[in-house]
């Protein structure tokens, strides 16, 4: 069993699975040790009629069998016919249902810890930082909701099954073989025995090697990866036939651990059936010598008494205890496998999202005005200055772009709004208030985001577009994808706006997907715009478009527009031109065009790349 | 898509002529033939030996009743059927042990040959083949499906052969003793069979509802994950985890519909088996007091045995009806695998193609016209010529056509329309190996791969020595940097060469060409941004390596080719503009709209730093 600040709650859930499960695997264990002794009585019985000296007597009896078979009280009678039947049907009948019962309560308990557990991770995970994801790839996270969840819960009912198999039908099974004889109990059960010791070693020994198969396989899919992925380098140095050499010794060290680790499966297998059956071949031979001559055992106390019925019963109990011994093993390494899984789930849920957020928002009307206050930032990971002493007051309504070269800052400074990371305090500010002091789920819900590269999710188009709000209008979706310029696009698709985006879906070039992303942003209308390059892939006319629409509908809001190009920005409000992390100016177009240097050779190349 | 296609087909039912697919692989088995049926005899011989331990059993308890009757003290019989059953079982394992290895060492030989074919068979389809499908499908080919394909011979085959003795050798003994109490067993075998069988089906259908939720919430969360600060920018933590419930419960109820399938399938036929047991012993019970009468003696000895042989019948039989199940999956695999190996290639060498061990160098296009999709030309009516040592150069915007040129010249696409001639001789009549062996080329794609730089600039050629690799490296200015580094040539290149920068790899794969000494080079240039030190190194090595031969330079930053003796300059597929750098210059066209964008853009970075 396994516990854990964060599994113990379950126990507690589905208590009533767990104890009816419980129960009905120890009623199987024990029940089913019943089945030897009955058939070991049944084949007395019919010893008996053996034993008779003389078979003619039987014969005037058996004559007559509706009334009775053989003679004496020891004998097969009508009475015993129907009781042993009788109760042997009881017993497979109590045993079939508490198979039935235990099953079903473990498995699906098991089913339902897993989906409680993913539950509760996801929506743990869900509100972790930005720099948390930074962290952690997409993969690794995946490791935790799939390998680790499962290897858990995988103690619900096998590590349960398991447990109570060795502890239950182990000893019980033993028990009664220890009261049939004791000293061939402890004869028969030494090889066991000595397999349920060891068991764990050869088990890990076989994960080991299991882990060895993997590595050589991956190694071997790593190989054609690479070979595929530059594959025309290697067409072009014709390097097929060294690659196709490559290939095959890594195929044949695949297929040599492979053959190693299959050996090895095998020998443990014969090592088991060596072990278990060595104890019928000791059953045999000292059983017999018990019954046939007891004096050989007289110096041993109590150990002399056995009878061809008590040979029988133990061969049944022994058989039994069989599959005890070797899940001793299977055990030990469920529960080590999952204590470990358990770990690594114990350490996500510990984690904490970073970002502070204030006791009480500021419940004021959101406004839309941003401030920089001697703003520098440096990423958690990293000492390097990002942003290096901003100071920039944008009113609310105003439209704002940002220009400069790639890596000078211009998306992280847009980022700084939306809380992903701790800012220092009073260094950004919203409508007069410290970022510090906003909530982010508040703050959010006022900001539209138009991320550099665009991330739809695999769905339809206008469930993309209404992202922020479900039950958004048509309309409304139909408006906001009219602002985006991309209504027309959508329009010619088969299926207009429930076209599938993604793998199974439709293939959107790169300005749709942008145009769909601002759509999304767009919708509900934000008090504050931020478009991050977000007309990158744009031809020239529909941004214009674009950004006439943002100048008529975005009056008293405020938009930041980040771009490359001076044609997105020539038109708006102010214009920050940014460079190593540092504002070098700010103004209108005019302004720049004649006091900013580098705003001024800008525009000079990009007239010039309009030529070409 | 294609798998799930593929599954589909194969879940509902299978046809002899699917199977009539695996006959494409018995080729495989044929070398094995030998040991394999060798190893089927032993495992028969296994199930036989094993067949007999309820018999010595029973033989064994009669014996002991006799004594007991008779007042025997006689203790051979005991010596001897203890030493019997341990003969047995060491026999047993004997033969298990070694057909066991023996088949998996042939199913492992089995997946080992088909995988050599299968992946010299992909190295051998061209370009446009191998961009016909992702990478990772690929990779599965070769590594999974080959794998499940042999399941057929080691699995299959094998569980199939064993299964049936066992159940033969039951039934045989059963005859023998008793005829009635056989009857009886024979009885139930169809009953489990039918119930296993049914129930795999079912089963299989609520297990590929349980596969397509895990794909599905795996999709789902992968999707969520690399999405999340989307998610979280839009505050849709709830919505998204409500979506995640949706899938997540839709996962657990199709696990809980095949736990409760399970749930009722094993302890039925756990009870199917015991009432057959049961029935075994209402049978047999009047007839060893029948037998009396009749003077056979059939005793509880026989009896027991046949008790032990009814415990174990369900193995057996239900390991059976799971084959025709498990057989489906091979199928699938087998198809997949099938698809690949019978796939045509498109460019091979031309029964009398020529193999050249030199070229002089000239290379000449003569009204070449290409499409990689039909009819959507990509090169129209193209002609060129250049003379052996000549550099020439070809420009224009993205998507121009210039790097077509290239990959046209080594083969890897075949033409449509024209000709293309090296040596006046056409490419289709030269072997395709002695064609890229004579034409060095720099990629832009600088492909390096997982292993040390020696590794990389030699590729797997040991005739090369380390002082003509340092030679290549000096050469092309590569030396400088690879000295500086911790391990010089042995310094280890990480997974697609990411510890470098974009203009080491590039100088890396330049000296990857020099070593092999072409007569022809072609180069096409990167387009990733080199910083200007880089740069400056890349142009000499390039002025250097302008004296080994013929040269083409597909070129993005147009300082690089200033001194070539021709500028081809193409604009859609066509070329539209000829000569060298300052006649071109001169007449004021495209190229000089080009060359003057590229320094404003140069200035301005300058100006900038």
């Amino acid at each position: 069993m396994i516990f854990g600040k964060y599994i113990n709650i379950y126990y507690k859930k589905y208590w009533a699975y767990f104890v009816f499960g419980f129960l009905a695997l120890i009623v199987v264990d024990i029940v089913q040790l019943y089945i030897p002794q009955l058939v070991a009585e049944m084949i007395e019985k019919l010893t008996n009629l053996y034993n008779i000296n003389n078979p003619s007597n039987v014969v005037d009896l058996v004559t007559d069998p509706n009334k009775i078979w053989g003679y004496g009280t020891n004998l097969f009678n009508l009475n015993d016919y129907y009781y042993y039947f009788g109760t042997f049907s009881l017993i497979v009948v109590v045993i079939g249902l508490c198979r039935f019962i235990w099953r079903y309560c473990l498995n699906i308990v098991q089913v339902k810890i897993e989906a409680d557990l993913r539950h509760k991770m996801f929506y743990h995970v869900e509100n972790l930082s930005t720099s948390f994801f930074n962290m952690q790839k997409t993969g690794g996270l995946m490791a935790y909701f799939t390998n680790d969840i499962e290897s858990v819960c995988c103690v619900f009912s096998d590590g349960l099954i398991y447990s109570v198999d060795v502890l239950v039908l182990g000893i019980v099974a033993f028990t009664k073989m220890c009261l049939v004889n004791w000293f061939l109990a402890i004869i028969c059960a030494l090889p066991m025995i000595f397999f349920a010791c060891i068991g764990y070693y050869i088990e890990k020994i076989q994960s080991l090697k299991f882990e060895k198969r993997q590595e050589r396989f991956e190694r071997l899919s790593d190989m054609v990866q690479e070979n595929l992925s530059g594959i025309t380098v290697v067409k072009a140095f014709c390097k097929e036939i060294s690659e196709a050499k490559k290939f095959a010794n890594l195929n044949k060290s695949n297929k040599m651990v492979n053959q190693d680790f299959l050996k090895y499966s095998v020998k443990v297998d014969v090592l088991i059936n060596a072990l278990a059956y060595s104890a019928f071949f000791l059953l045999v031979l000292f059983g017999g010598l018990m019954i046939i001559r007891p004096e050989f055992f007289s110096m041993i106390p109590l150990a002399g008494h056995l009878d061809v019925k008590g040979m029988v019963e133990f061969f049944g109990y022994y058989d039994s205890l069989i599959w005890p011994m070797i899940a001793i093993g299977m055990l030990v390494n469920i529960i080590s496998q999952s204590k470990a899984s358990l770990k690594r789930i114990t350490y996500l849920l510990d984690q904490k999202n970073e970002v502070r957020e204030p006791k009480i928002s500021s419940d004021k009307e959101f406004v839309g005005k941003i401030e920089f206050r001697n703003l520098s930032f440096n990423y958690p990971d990293s000492d390097n200055k990002v942003l290096k002493n901003i100071n920039i007051t944008i009113d609310k309504g105003m439209n704002v772009g940002i220009i400069g070269k790639t890596g000078c800052g211009k998306s992280t400074l847009v980022n700084t709004l939306l809380k992903l990371y701790n800012i220092e305090e009073n260094m950004v500010l919203i409508d007069n208030i410290d970022i510090n002091n906003w909530n982010s789920k508040v703050l959010r819900e006022h900001i539209g985001y138009v991320a550099q590269e665009t991330f739809l999710f695999s769905d339809y188009i206008d469930a993309n577009i209404a992202f922020a709000d479900e039950n958004i209008s048509e309309e409304m979706i139909k408006k906001a994808a009219k602002f985006a310029c991309v209504d027309d696009n959508i329009q010619e698709f088969k299926n207009g706006y429930k076209t599938m985006i993604g793998e199974r879906g439709a293939t959107l070039s790169g300005g749709q997907k942008q145009r769909i992303s601002m759509a999304r942003a767009i919708i509900k209308n934000p008090e504050i715009l931020i478009l991050d390059d977000s007309v990158s892939a744009v031809d020239s006319n529909t941004e214009k478009e674009i950004l006439a629409n943002i100048k008529k509908d975005r009056k008293n809001k405020t938009t930041l527009i980040i771009a490359h190009r001076i044609s997105a920005v020539e038109d708006l409000d102010m214009i920050i031109v940014m460079d190593n992390g540092c504002v070098v100016d700010f103004g209108t177009h005019e302004y720049l065009k004649q006091h900013c240097k580098l705003y001024k050779s800008l525009c000079e190349l990009q007239s010039l790349e309009k030529e070409v | 898509m294609e798998q799930q296609i593929i599954d589909k087909k194969y879940d509902e039912k299978f046809s002899m002529k699917d199977l009539a697919l695996i006959k494409n692989f018995i080729k495989y088995l044929k070398p094995y033939l030998g040991s394999f049926i060798f190893f089927i005899l032993m495992q028969i011989a296994a199930t036989f030996v094993m067949m007999a331990e309820p018999l010595i059993w029973g033989d064994f308890l009669n014996n002991l009743n006799k004594s007991i009757a008779e007042n025997l003290t006689d203790i051979r019989f005991i010596i001897v059927t203890s030493i019997l059953y341990l003969l047995m079982y060491m026999v047993y394992l004997i033969l298990y042990y070694f057909c066991s290895v023996g088949f998996q060492r042939i199913g492992q030989n089995i997946v080992y040959d088909i995988r050599i074919d299968i992946f010299n068979k992909i190295e051998h389809l061209s370009i446009a083949q191998l961009n016909s499908l992702p990478i990772g499908k690929y990779v599965t080919r070769v590594t999974n499906d080959t794998q499940n394909l042999s399941m057929f011979f080691t699995d299959i085959l094998v569980s199939l052969f064993r299964n049936v003795f066992q159940i033969i050798s039951v039934i045989i003994y059963c005859f023998i003793t008793s005829w009635q109490i056989a009857l009886v067993i024979v009885a139930f075998i169809p009953v489990i069979f039918v119930i296993s069988y049914i129930t795999r089906i079912k089963a299989k259908r609520n297990f590929r509802q349980v596969r397509n939720s895990i794909s599905e919430l795996n999709a789902f969360m992968s999707e969520s994950l690399s999405g999340m600060k989307t998610i979280q920018i839009f505050n849709q933590e709830l919505r998204k985890g409500r979506e995640f419930d949706n899938i997540n419960n839709k996962l657990k109820n199709n696990w809980i519909r095949v736990m409760k399938l399970w749930a009722i399938y094993y302890p039925s036929i756990y009870v199917i088996n015991m009432i057959c047991v049961i029935c075994v012993f209402a049978v047999g019970v009047p007839m060893i007091i029948n037998s009396y009468a009749e003077h056979q003696y059939l005793d509880a000895g026989t009896l027991f045995s046949m008790y032990l042989y009814t415990q174990q019948l369900s193995g057996p039989v239900t390991n059976l009806a799971n084959l025709f199940n498990r057989i489906t999956n091979i199928l699938s695999s087998t198809e997949k695998v099938y698809s690949v190996l019978s796939l045509e290639t498109f460019i091979e060498d031309s029964p009398n193609a020529k193999k050249i061990e030199k070229f002089k160098g000239e290379i000449e296009f003569k009204n070449v016209y290409f499409a990689y999709i039909p009819n959507q030309w990509v090169l129209k009516n193209v002609s060129f010529k250049i003379k052996p040592g000549e550099t020439c150069a070809f420009v224009g915007a993205t998507g121009a056509g210039k790097s077509t040129i290239i990959s046209l010249i080594v083969r890897n696409y075949d033409i449509q329309k024209g000709e293309i001639l090296i040596d006046g001789i056409n490419i289709k009549d030269i072997q395709i190996e002695s064609l890229r062996k004579g034409i060095g080329q720099m990629l832009q794609d600088v492909f390096l791969f997982s292993g040390n730089i020696e590794d990389n600039i030699k590729l797997d050629n040991n005739s090369i020595s380390h002082e003509e690799v340092v030679k290549a490296c000096q050469y092309v200015g590569a030396d400088t940097f690879i000295e500086k580094l911790p391990n010089k040539y042995n310094e280890i290149v990480r997974e697609r060469g990411n510890n470098f920068s974009a203009g080491q790899r590039q100088l890396i794969s330049f000296a990857r060409v020099m070593v092999y000494k072409p007569q022809i080079v072609v180069l096409d240039e990167a387009t990733a941004n080199i910083d200007t030190e880089t740069e400056v190194l890349i142009q000499d090595s390039l002025n250097k390596m302008r004296n080994i031969g013929t040269m083409i330079i597909v070129a993005h930053r147009l300082s690089t080719i200033k001194n070539v003796d021709t500028i081809y300059v193409l604009d859609h597929g066509e070329i539209i503009e000829q000569g060298n750098h300052s006649s071109l210059i001169d007449k004021h066209g495209l190229y000089y709209r080009l060359y003057k964008l590229q320094n404003m853009q140069k200035e301005v970075l300058n100006d900038v730093q």
